[in-house]
């Protein structure tokens, strides 16, 4: 039973990562990037390929910040491309592009990589370490994961409600003429945003590379959860993300451990779908919603 | 005496449609080869369900992502009760539908209620919930293993089992031609008009008084029925099911595209997209299988999904209706003798 709680926590400090970013980018351009997921991926294909050439070895959490950096321009790349072209354009087009994109990511990394499951050649001491705790174990590498998640978590928490960058950026949220009116240079700031939301996607990768295979379709599964948990929280609702990680992390580890895995997933749309018909502003009632 | 001509009027007002179906019935005579004949067959049933998906996704600009819910729940009825009880595919077409309806109305009122974004995540869940339902129940539905046919030879035409591809070909393409007339149809009817309207503006349309959520559940009942006819077709064509090739979240993307890259909310959009993307598939299938890691065909549908919502989103087809336009105009300026410019 406290393992059980104990896994779900673990593991939902991660989904609370990937939420955050998207709930973030949802709240500031008012699009669901739904290529989540596969920008996760595409951070756990550039955590092993850095690994290999800067830091065989080691722990791969030395790799955060260049991580971060490629992450930022790629996400960048994105958004420069394609995204920029569909804000404020109705929500058929950019549910249709980014679902594009997510495919079209896929299957570049299935292009590149090959379809084989890879893994961090980390030393099993790192992969399989564990503290014991009174009858429980924690695995390492999901300590750090919950660990470093939480702090980013916080940190960006900060950075919204006592920078003036952060500021701007709730501005920007709010309404977006205003905004611009008061002298914020909004363009600046959606790239500002998609980028730290692909960042957060791209850590989450890094994160999760010594716990789970890396395979072109690594990070779809993240996709639909992080979908899940900004609904639960309430689209745009930074808090109500991390909260929503949490919840959906604890559901998925007492499903797959009372019934299977399988179960597990059903368990997770199904509260998705709940929450959309009973409870449409997320469990926190600030969400931004439409109808 | 007068239908006829009349009937003949109309069909000199679709010269390319009428050329295309000629066309399209006497390719089994010209082409020999097997190989072409199953691109051909493919080509028509994507066809058939990127115009399903359309009669929603299109004309009333609902995304929905559910078409592999009711396409595999035609297709796993169709070969569970042949496999198990014998039963002709011509029979179990209708228990499919009927479950399709009953599946749709519960996956449909309460999702459709949803508006934009809220919807297609809904209905991703709901096929992943139908997925993963399929892998649970393994005692009834094969789980990861999936169903298949048993061998047989000989033609039979009850059972759905032929030696040739050639017939399987005319039952692609008719039923294909079935759809796309629902289509016309549809579109010529108040629903047609109605679904226009909820894509243009849902909440004016309310207030004008059209029922949208009935509507809007009405044509996702229609593509559901139509989905799973032809998940029951497709299956016997191919002979073996399995969760992940018929209800997985790729057969949405690929149904979608199609009929984003022919073109939403038309009707031979579909068609085009499908005459598109699945040469296009084989294609990079038989000479970049070996490029790379693979999936190189799949990542062009990617791509197009991208390329097209970027720089034309009306689909392909609108090249051509632009190409018209251009032709009637010039025409009538050369009936006025080129004096209206």
């Amino acid at each position: 039973m406290v393992q059980v709680i104990l896994n779900g926590l673990m593991i939902g400090g991660v989904y609370s990562l990937i939420a955050v970013g998207l709930t973030m980018v949802h709240g500031v351009m008012k699009i669901v990037n739904f290529a989540q997921g596969d920008f996760l991926m595409v951070g756990m294909y550039a955590t092993l390929l850095l690994y290999g050439l800067l830091t065989p070895g080691a722990a791969p959490y030395v790799l955060i910040l260049p991580v971060a950096v490629i992450m930022f321009l790629f996400g960048l790349m994105v958004f420069r491309t394609t995204i920029y072209k569909v804000i404020g354009k109705g929500d058929s087009n950019y549910i249709l592009l980014t679902l594009g994109l997510s495919y079209l990511l896929q299957n570049i990394a299935q292009l590149i990589f090959g379809p084989d499951y890879r893994s961090l050649a980390v030393s099993n001491d790192l992969k399989f370490a564990s503290i014991s705790l009174a009858d429980n174990f924690i695995s390492v590498p999901r300590l750090v994961a919950f660990g470093a998640a939480l702090i980013l978590v916080i940190l960006m928490s900060f950075f919204l409600n006592k920078t003036d960058i952060g500021r701007a950026m709730r501005a920007t949220a709010e309404d977006r003429t205003i905004a611009t009116g008061l002298g914020v240079n909004t363009k600046v700031i959606y790239i500002l945003a998609f980028g730290l939301g692909t960042v957060f996607a791209g850590i989450s990768g890094l994160l999760l590379t010594p716990i789970f295979f890396v395979y072109p379709l690594a990070g779809a599964p993240f996709s639909s959860i992080a979908m899940t948990v900004i609904v639960l929280g309430g689209l745009g609702n930074i808090k109500g993300a991390m909260v929503g990680g949490i919840i959906i992390g604890l559901v998925e580890s007492f499903v797959s451990g009372y019934v299977n895995l399988e179960m597990a997933k059903v368990a997770i749309d199904l509260v998705l779908l709940l929450v959309l018909m009973f409870k449409p502003f997320g469990l926190f009632g600030k969400g931004a919603r439409k109808a | 005496m007068k239908k006829p001509t009349s009937l003949l009027r109309k069909a000199t007002k679709h010269p390319i449609a009428i050329g295309f179906i000629v066309l399209c019935m006497a390719l089994p005579l010209i082409i020999t080869r097997g190989y072409l004949l199953r691109v051909f067959i493919e080509v028509f049933f994507f066809a058939a369900m990127g115009t399903a998906w359309n009669i929603l996704g299109g004309f009333g600009r609902q995304t929905s992502w559910a078409s592999p819910a009711f396409f595999c729940i035609g297709a796993y009825t169709a070969m569970l009760l042949n496999t198990n009880f014998g039963t002709s595919p011509w029979v179990s077409i209708f228990i499919g539908v009927a479950i399709a309806i009953v599946l749709a109305i519960a996956i449909g009122a309460p999702t459709l209620k949803l508006r934009g974004v809220f919807f297609s995540i809904a209905t991703i869940s709901c096929t992943s919930i139908i997925r993963q339902l399929i892998f649970n129940f393994a005692s009834l539905t094969g789980g990861a293993q999936g169903v298949s046919l048993k061998m047989s030879s000989g033609n039979n035409f009850w059972q759905l089992r032929f030696d040739s591809e050639v017939p399987f070909y005319y039952i692609a393409f008719i039923w294909m031609l079935i759809i796309v007339l629902i289509t016309a149809i549809i579109s010529k009817t108040k629903l047609g008009y109605y679904l226009r309207a909820i894509r243009e503006d849902e909440d004016a349309a309310q207030s004008l008084g059209v029922r949208t959520h009935r509507m809007k559940l009405i044509a996702f009942i229609i593509s559901a029925v139509l989905l799973s006819v032809t998940g029951a077709f497709y299956s016997f064509k191919i002979g073996y099911i399995d969760p992940n090739s018929v209800a997985s979240h790729d057969l949405a993307i690929r149904i979608a595209v199609t009929a984003i890259l022919g073109g939403m909310g038309t009707i031979w959009g579909p068609v085009l997209g499908a005459f598109i993307c699945v040469p296009m598939l084989e294609v990079s299938n038989y000479y970049l299988s070996n490029f790379g890691g693979g999936g190189a065909g799949f990542a062009m549908y990617g791509l197009a999904m991208v390329l097209v919502v970027l720089f034309r989103p009306n689909g392909v087809i609108s090249l051509f209706e632009g190409l018209q336009k251009r032709f009637e105009s010039r025409k009538a300026n050369k009936q006025t003798g080129g004096e209206a410019k």
